[in-house]
């Protein structure tokens, strides 16, 4: 196959222009690929399309595919939200939906620790190694204590 | 499924399919570009238009690109027939009608898309 820039030319390397001007089988490629293994098109399916109904079908792919990661979320997140370890912030049914935040490019707003938090988080967690070494201290009681509830 | 009145599939009733008359020679027919009329033109013309359609356009690269698009509309034409239909005063008509028939098959791109793949 001969690339469009190339037409004409004689010589020189093709293997750069190749990577300049993509050959036909690779830009193809990608999306016979994706219309037979995402949308279980038949080949003559996908080579009867053009490439805009290509994309109208993959569009309502992607929201086939949001749609089921949408209903998974809200589950999950109950789920979490009342166990018996439920964070003390509900978690949000968008952290388990990735392909809509990357559809949408929005993130959930992640908590932020300051620098004074991660000291006393470390803080706590020194005292408890040197308690659990110890056998006693106030954390491991008070540990003790919701765990005999 | 394809009766006698469907409209899938068909170009110029297919609203989902480009919607490029051109008249050659008395006769209208309807252009658009599928992936097998891509995959044609690119065997008659070497042009890949899934890279670009931009460039100089011969006398048979036009007719390859013209044949390519009426094979939607006109499966059993072949390239030597498409060549005929082309006269001297229509070079004009037909390649802005191939132009405007290969954007007419791409999706619209999203101004925010646009910038992200630029």
């Amino acid at each position: 196959m001969v690339c469009f820039a190339a037409r004409g030319e004689t010589g020189g390397s093709q293997g750069s222009e190749l990577k300049e001007h993509p050959s036909l089988k690779e830009s193809i490629a990608p999306l016979w690929a994706a219309a037979i293994y995402e949308l279980h098109l038949t080949a003559e399916a996908f080579y009867s399309l053009t490439p805009s109904q290509f994309a109208l079908l993959v569009e309502a792919h992607r929201k086939h595919l949001e749609h089921d990661e949408m209903i998974q979320a809200y589950t999950t997140a109950a789920i979490i939200n009342y166990s018996m370890g439920a964070p003390e912030s509900p978690a949000q049914p968008l952290l388990f939906m990735p392909s809509y935040r990357e559809a949408t490019g929005t993130e959930p707003a992640k908590p932020k620790m300051t620098a004074d938090d991660v000291i006393d988080w470390q803080a706590r967690v020194a005292q408890l190694a040197a308690e659990l070494k110890q056998g006693h201290g106030p954390t491991l009681d008070r540990i003790n204590a919701n765990g005999k509830q | 499924m394809s009766g006698k009145n469907s409209v899938a599939g068909k170009v110029g009733l297919d609203p989902t399919l480009p919607d490029v008359e051109l008249t050659l020679q008395g006769k209208t027919y309807h252009l658009a570009y599928d992936f097998n009329a891509i995959c044609q033109a690119n065997n008659a013309t070497g042009i890949n238009l899934l890279d670009s359609i931009l460039g100089d356009i011969t006398a048979i690269s036009l007719r390859g690109l013209l044949w390519a698009a009426l094979l939607p509309d006109n499966p059993e034409m072949t390239i030597e027939e498409a060549g005929k239909l082309i006269m001297l005063r229509d070079i004009k008509a037909v390649r802005e009608a191939v132009v405007t028939a290969w954007f007419a098959s791409l999706p619209e791109v999203k101004p925010g898309e646009a910038k992200a793949r630029s």
